[in-house]
């Protein structure tokens, strides 16, 4: 069980790399009080851990890297320049 | 047999051509664009295919069961030189440079691509009115949705646009719609059909399945599509051998789930079918929490990387933390901004335990319950969804939305093959649901096929 409240919300959100705009938070905030509560049932799972179910196990093959051309990658790209993708500044001067 | 294999006979024979196909299925959808199906026609570049096709036809070459089919593909999945835009205004000018694999199949054995079909924002909804592009309508009746994800492809097969479409099932995506619009909607075994080009929702659950007008359409492309692929490595399954139906389950927690109007539909098919067995699956009240808590943190993983950094749309800002925040909080429709936000929250310092590790448990636990439960019947029957298809914006309550799916998220969290065969009657339709252990997917269709022949 856990309480939902506008700083858990704000704390999530910064997480998820989201804004919730101020006029916003309360109504955002009932409405994931509200899921948080239904997804609650899951407390009253039995603790006793199941068997792993056999019909869980998917073989899986060996994984082969066949990353496409760079120039298929830049060209979906929103920003390029000289064979580089563009973003703002992280570093300063 | 079934509306493809009669179509591509009709070309096979010369009776039709291809250019004639093509352009029947495109003024089709103009003539139906109020449904809101499709969020892109290419009708150059399918009349280009079918010529094509056509003069391949006339020099002799077979391409495959699919030569000259006119097919639509929802628009989560790849088709090179198409926009893919998932119903997003994140993925604004964004162009793939090549198939999905399912995509690229179904070229190979000769399909025609006319368009993209409408879905809810990256597949997250049940009735495909959470989309950027608006909500697609029911061609069986305009005020009412049409089912989701997969609304536009369900959309464009009922109201006879193409006789096949693609779609994505991640909690039952491919047959709520389906049932809502009285047509066939297959979710295949999980890893038996390459998700690679298909954009990630939700990787342990996401499958591609077909939406057709009938049974042995559907299987008829679940055979195109099905079989390992280098750039998917959980496509590893097998269908199976087409076993005759045999022993039959009715799993009683979910057909105690359905209003009285559902639960004689669905006695009306077990009769079809020469009866069934009552069984119990005690986990079932832990599925649809279980599938929200797990879907929601694979795809707050999987929709990290649209940051407008590498693809789509780009919000300009001067920092770059609060570019990828501006591109994302602008990008992403509400929906999906629910679900990314729960994924966090599921996942984050102090609720892993309580939610995700809990889903994962559930999962399990109802994995085991169906295990058991194949040991004492061969097939599973219940209702695909536990209603009708419900009026457009009759449903602003999230969990009202997520508690619908109960009858589908069973299936999707094992990793089960699912059809839902549609049900004739006086109003609109309801489906009914064949549920087959992992593998078994030409059983199912042998049992989908009796059902629709004898409920006719």
């Amino acid at each position: 069980m856990s309480s939902v409240d506008p700083a858990v919300v704000a704390r999530i959100a910064e997480l998820a790399a989201l804004d919730v705009p101020e006029a916003d938070r309360a109504a955002i905030t009932a409405e994931f009080a509200a899921i948080v509560g239904w997804i609650d049932t899951l407390a009253e799972l039995p603790d006793t851990p199941a068997p792993a179910p056999p019909s869980a196990a998917l073989a899986l093959r060996s994984d082969v890297v066949t990353n496409p051309p760079g120039s298929d990658l830049l060209a979906v790209a929103p920003a390029v320049t000289e064979g580089r993708i563009v973003v703002p500044a992280v570093l300063e001067d | 047999m079934g509306a493809v294999a009669e179509l591509a006979e009709r070309l096979r024979s010369g009776a039709v051509s291809s250019r004639d196909l093509v352009d029947a299925s495109l003024l089709r959808a103009e003539a139906t664009a109020s449904l809101n199906a499709f969020v892109c026609l290419d009708p150059d570049g399918a009349r280009a295919a079918a010529a094509q096709a056509d003069d391949e036809r006339a020099r002799g070459i077979d391409r495959g069961p699919l030569h000259g089919v006119p097919v639509a593909i929802k628009d989560n999945l790849h088709v090179a030189g198409l926009p893919t835009s998932c119903a997003s205004r994140i993925l604004a000018g964004f162009v793939p440079r090549a198939d999905a694999t399912a995509v690229a199949r179904l070229r190979a054995a000769g399909a025609v691509f006319i368009g993209k079909t409408n879905l809810d924002e990256f597949a997250m909804g049940s009735s495909t009115e959470h989309s950027a592009f608006g909500p697609v309508r029911n061609p069986l009746d305009e005020e009412r949705v049409a089912g989701g994800s997969s609304g536009g492809s369900a959309a464009a097969v009922a109201a006879g646009v193409v006789p096949v479409a693609l779609g994505s099932d991640t909690g039952g995506s491919v047959r709520q719609p389906a049932a809502f619009c009285g047509v066939v909607g297959l979710r295949p075994s999980w890893g038996s059909v390459s998700r690679s080009g298909l954009v990630a929702f939700a990787s342990s659950l996401d499958q591609v399945g077909p939406i057709a007008a009938d049974v042995d359409s559907a299987q008829l492309v679940l055979e195109v599509l099905a079989g390992p692929d280098p750039a998917d490595a959980t496509a590893t399954r097998s269908l199976g051998p087409a076993a005759e139906p045999g022993r039959i389950g009715l799993i009683t927690q979910l057909a105690d789930a359905v209003p009285p109007a559902g639960r004689s539909v669905l006695d009306r098919a077990v009769a079809a079918l020469g009866g069934a067995e009552p069984v119990s699956l005690p986990s079932t009240r832990f599925a649809a929490p279980a599938y929200y808590v797990l879907a929601s943190a694979e795809a707050a993983s999987n929709l990290a990387r649209f940051d407008g950094v590498r693809y789509g749309a780009r919000v300009p800002e001067d920092s770059l933390a609060a570019m990828i925040r501006s591109t994302r909080s602008q990008g992403f429709g509400r929906e999906v901004q629910r679900r990314i936000l729960l994924g966090n929250f599921v996942l984050s310092a102090g609720h892993r335990d309580a939610y995700y590790r809990r889903g994962l448990a559930a999962r399990d636990r109802l994995r085991s319950e169906f295990d058991v439960l194949f040991r004492r019947v061969d097939l599973l029957i219940s209702l695909t969804a536990p209603e009708t298809a419900f009026p457009v914006g009759s449903r602003p309550d999230p969990v009202a939305m997520y508690r619908s799916d109960l009858l589908t998220i069973p299936a999707a969290l094992a990793g089960l093959p699912a059809v839902s065969v549609p049900v004739p009657g006086s109003g609109l339709p309801w489906g009914v649901q064949i549920m087959g252990p992992a593998g078994a997917d030409r059983s199912v269709l042998a049992a989908a096929r009796r059902l629709e022949a004898a409920l006719g």
